[in-house]
């Protein structure tokens, strides 16, 4: 993969930016599916730590960040199938092994499985960082997300610059394509269908703007799709770790302002941090109910992948997959672990088939 | 909201109860730019997420689950519980509850008062009714008619299925003349009938059962329910309260009655948080009306409601709200007090709090040789639909048929009743836990929502003697079911039959009557043949007819537009207007009516 910042010059004739070829874009957009789902596996450990009825208002807030991840993954995918590249899901290489870097960044951070807690949500506050006003595109050992969108913007526009590109470019089957009519759901908004450079930039639009916000603002600017604005994701994290919501008057750089967010961070199952399959080799009742976890998520991602590769109705199956993830996943956090450190077993996240 | 503030101005219109009614005149007529307030008696904790939550905590805390059980009592606003109801002695008032039930049948139904209303707790069931519901009288010779008819009423039924939010395929609900315009179709696909529904079905093909000589299907059909599916063009599903993300779906969490933990189920909670937006609508709730007063021209001029802070206890302070209109959607039975408390609408008649009815609901149930996959999806996805309408029903009522998703339910409520009989014979640990295993996934249960004519005895009173802690009257209730009723609910036990043989269950297994580990409460009927039919029933919730309207002011306590014969500026809506009570669970119709008589509101404010 090509590490090089975009670079123009009034002086010369400007370069052609760092994902210049169809076979680029297919690799980084890819890649992006592979950094959106990373986020997922931590939001749901925090998620799922919170136990029923406390924390109302954290969970609610961290759900519908993964909700909008999930809504994420699925652009992504309508941006691979639009190009005419599958979407590759159910892959032992596509699930991180935590702790681990955010796929193809600078590797500034580790992302963790860990319980709800104040070192998760500053995690999240690191997956979520707006981009410096300024910043530049970054197709590999990036930054922040925001900046790795921008580059793959930059290789659509240039794509569609050249002469029949964008003809020769969106030459996916419609049919691949996931929109909001059936089968997807849920809030986080609807997906729509990816057909035209007008359509792919709306899709990374939102994608980024769910995330850091639009155009520098708390906000996530849905409102320019028919939905109700939302603070981006990395307000949402802020608001819980200042424990204040944020209010109208407040800016993105400054700290939320308004009402108290009361969180309790001790209500959560005590889970220890990146659980492995392997550590409970020697106790079996545990080692079975992890290994019945990761294969319930392994057939999750099998259904996505299904989904995206021309069988959309198959989310419908993903639907009660998730709700057995939750079970299972609770079920593990309430397992002592053994280490004598108070904490509990969790679930790994591990490919098996 | 502060207590101590009362709302000045001038209103165009004050609605009495904020259920979903109430809340969809307010709808229509806030659409209109009308100066709205809503009173509601109850506390308004659903209006955000954390209250609802807090509403689902209980429930899960609640060892019995009954009907109310997820919503805090409230001295101030009591509201009748399934835990008051028993069966009633001669001669001998039950005054356990709010309500005083004379008999001499228990009248078996509970409403809510609280913010959303009944709607908090209902089931979710939308069909329409039939065509021939509103003619009784002309077609079969029982009852009355009503002075509208199905087309008359057909745009508004459309208009609240997507208001509300219904979920249903048009070919499963076109039987017994009940038409869709053309190019309509509900908003939202059917919710999936659930496994046992399909068991059943397939069971049951090409059966049919004798009524009066003639031979009826006995066909498993969808439901049309105000929960959440996959929407069709033109329609966004809304989520949870506060929280829109939450709810999307019916998640089949099988707790509709008392409770949707995450708000896929229609409550009318939605429809008045959507009302707090505009500046036309005024929400002001534990606000007890406990008057409704006339000028001296005969017209309402105003209603005096009492303020509670804190439920139970004083200080209260009484208030008079005025407006150009006013509109009593408080429940059949609220309403009926409201009036009767206000001695209004009676100068032609002494009709108002008469003519009570609900669908006596008797049940059957049967333990499958097979498993049903019993407790999967929601507690209702399909019922035995062609027994509505015929001509049977010169010779006794029409039902609807529940095919019921959570085993045996109201006969013992599964699994505690299951454990406490098992304990009772000494089986524990892992022998309990494989009984229960093997029995729980094959229950099955049939009930019949049973039609029942209006009887001028049935009714809602008032007397001083019973008075609640805000010294408000409390409703007496007088009930008694005739034969037209009774011998329905013997005829369907037929129904019954042919379902529990079709599932190949023996006779051993399949019960018609009777307790069991002392729960269920048996009763019994004699036929004007002297047979005992020995029966189960208790009530549907289904409240209709204590304000009944009707063709003149000499039979009726309101017009075709709920507008009270007495008082041109009074409209009473609701259930309490029907006539006679079909075999559809009434909410969806008591949408559609309060739709259509908004047309009259506006016209009057106009």
């Amino acid at each position: 993969m090509k590490t090089t910042s975009s670079r123009t010059s009034s002086l010369t004739p400007p370069l052609p930016p760092p994902i210049n070829t169809p076979d680029s874009l297919k690799e980084h957009l890819q890649t992006a599916l592979m950094i959106e789902h990373s986020t997922i596996p931590p939001y749901l450990c925090a998620l799922y730590s919170i136990p029923n009825g406390e924390n109302v208002t954290a969970s609610t807030l961290i759900r519908s960040v993964v909700m909008e991840e999930m809504l994420h993954m699925v652009l992504v995918a309508n941006l691979l199938n639009a190009i005419n590249c599958p979407p590759k899901v159910k892959d032992p290489k596509f699930i991180p092994t935590y702790p681990a870097y955010l796929p193809h960044s600078d590797k500034k951070f580790v992302v963790q499985l860990l319980p709800f807690g104040t070192d998760a949500i500053e995690t999240f506050l690191k997956i979520e960082m707006p981009a410096p006003l300024g910043a530049p595109p970054q197709s590999g050992d990036f930054r922040t997300i925001a900046q790795f969108y921008a580059a793959i913007r930059q290789g659509f526009e240039y794509l569609c610059a050249q002469p029949g590109g964008e003809k020769k470019l969106f030459v996916g089957s419609a049919s691949k394509q996931i929109d909001g009519s059936s089968w997807y759901y849920g809030g986080g908004g609807a997906p729509f269908a990816v057909d035209s450079l007008k359509t792919a930039l709306e899709a990374i639009a939102e994608i980024t703007e769910q995330g850091e916000g639009y155009d520098h603002t708390l906000y996530d600017g849905d409102n320019r799709f028919g939905q109700v604005d939302e603070l981006a994701h990395f307000f949402r994290f802020n608001e819980i770790r200042a424990g204040r919501r944020y209010q109208a008057t407040d800016t993105p750089n400054g700290y939320p302002t308004g009402a108290a967010l009361v969180v309790d961070w001790s209500a959560r199952f005590p889970m220890a941090p990146n659980p492995k399959v392997s550590e409970y080799a020697d106790r079996p009742e545990i080692h079975q109910l992890m290994m019945e976890f990761n294969r319930t998520y392994t057939k999750l991602l099998g259904s996505l992948d299904t989904a995206f590769n021309g069988t959309p109705s198959e989310l419908l199956k993903a639907v009660p997959l998730m709700y057995d993830l939750k079970y299972r996943a609770q079920t593990l956090m309430a397992i002592p672990s053994g280490r004598g450190d108070g904490t509990t077993v969790g679930p790994s996240f591990e490919y098996a088939p | 909201m502060s207590v101590s503030q009362s709302p000045s101005g001038n209103y165009d219109a004050i609605i009495v109860g904020g259920g979903p009614v109430g809340a969809h005149v307010a709808k229509e007529l806030v659409a209109k730019n009308k100066r709205v307030l809503m009173l509601e008696a109850g506390r308004a904790g659903g209006l955000t997420y954390q209250g609802y939550r807090s509403y689902v905590d209980t429930y899960y805390t609640r060892v019995i689950k009954d009907t109310n059980s997820p919503y805090p009592y409230n001295p101030s606003a009591p509201s009748p519980n399934d835990t008051d109801i028993v069966k009633i002695v001669k001669g001998t008032p039950d005054i356990i509850g709010y309500q005083v039930e004379m008999g001499p049948e228990a009248f078996g139904s509970t409403y809510l008062r609280q913010l959303g209303g009944t709607s908090l707790h209902w089931l979710g069931t939308t069909p329409r009714f039939c065509p021939n519901d509103f003619k009784l009288k002309t077609k079969y010779g029982r009852g009355v008619d009503w002075p509208l008819t199905y087309d008359e009423l057909e745009p508004y039924y459309g208009q609240a299925e997507w208001s509300m939010g219904v979920s249903a395929n048009k070919g499963d609900q076109e039987m017994h003349g009940i038409k869709f315009p053309r190019g309509y179709d509900y908003p939202m696909e059917r919710i999936p009938m659930s496994y046992s529904d399909q068991v059943i079905g397939k069971a049951v093909k090409g059966k049919t059962v004798n009524f009066s000589g003639k031979d009826y299907p006995v066909q498993v059909s969808s439901l049309a329910q105000a929960r959440n599916s996959i929407p069709r063009k033109g329609y966004t599903p809304v989520g949870a309260v506060g929280n829109p993300d939450v709810g999307q779906r019916c998640e089949g969490n099988g707790a509709c009655i008392p409770i949707c933990p995450v708000q896929a189920k229609y409550s009318a909670l939605k429809t008045i948080a959507a009302l707090l937006e505009s500046p036309y609508f005024t929400l002001l709730a534990q606000a007890v009306v406990t008057k409704v007063t006339l000028g001296a021209n005969g017209r309402v001029n105003g209603v005096e409601y009492v303020r509670y802070e804190t439920e139970g206890l004083g200080p209260n302070a009484t208030f008079t709200a005025t407006a150009t209109i006013y509109v009593l959607a408080g429940h059949a039975v609220e309403n009926a007090k409201l009036l009767l408390a206000s001695n209004v609408a009676n100068k032609y008649n002494k009709e108002v709090g008469r003519n009570l009815m609900d669908h006596p609901f008797s049940y059957t149930w049967a333990l499958a040789p097979q498993s049903m996959g019993s407790f999967r999806g929601p507690i209702q996805t399909s019922g035995i639909e062609t027994l509505r309408d015929g001509d049977f029903r010169k010779d006794f009522a029409a039902f609807r048929t529940d095919v019921g998703n959570a085993g045996w339910d109201i006969v013992n409520y599964p699994p505690n009743g299951d454990v406490t009989e098992a304990l009772g014979k000494n089986v524990f640990g892992k022998k309990l836990r494989s009984q229960l295993a093997n029995t729980l996934p094959r229950q099955v249960r049939i009930g019949y929502d049973v039609e029942q004519l209006p009887e001028w005895k049935n009714c809602v009173e008032i007397d001083p003697t019973y008075k609640d802690a805000l010294g408000c009257y409390r409703p007496i209730i007088k009930y008694d079911v005739s034969d037209y009723s009774w011998q329905a609910m013997v005829e369907a036990m037929k129904v019954s039959k042919v379902v529990f043989d079709a599932l190949g269950i023996p006779t051993k297994d399949q019960h018609f009557h009777g307790r069991i580990a002392g729960v269920a409460d048996s009763k019994h009927y004699t036929s004007p043949d002297g047979k005992r039919h020995p029966l189960n029933f208790i009530g549907a919730g289904h409240h209709i007819g204590t304000h009944r309207m009707g063709f003149t002011k000499s039979d009726s306590v309101v017009n075709s537009d709920q507008q009270s014969w007495d008082h041109d500026n009074l409209y009473v809506v609701g259930c309490g207007s029907m006539p006679t009570t079909g075999t559809a669970n009434p909410t969806l119709t008591a949408v559609a009516l309060a739709l259509r008589s908004t047309k009259a509101m506006l016209g009057q404010l106009r």
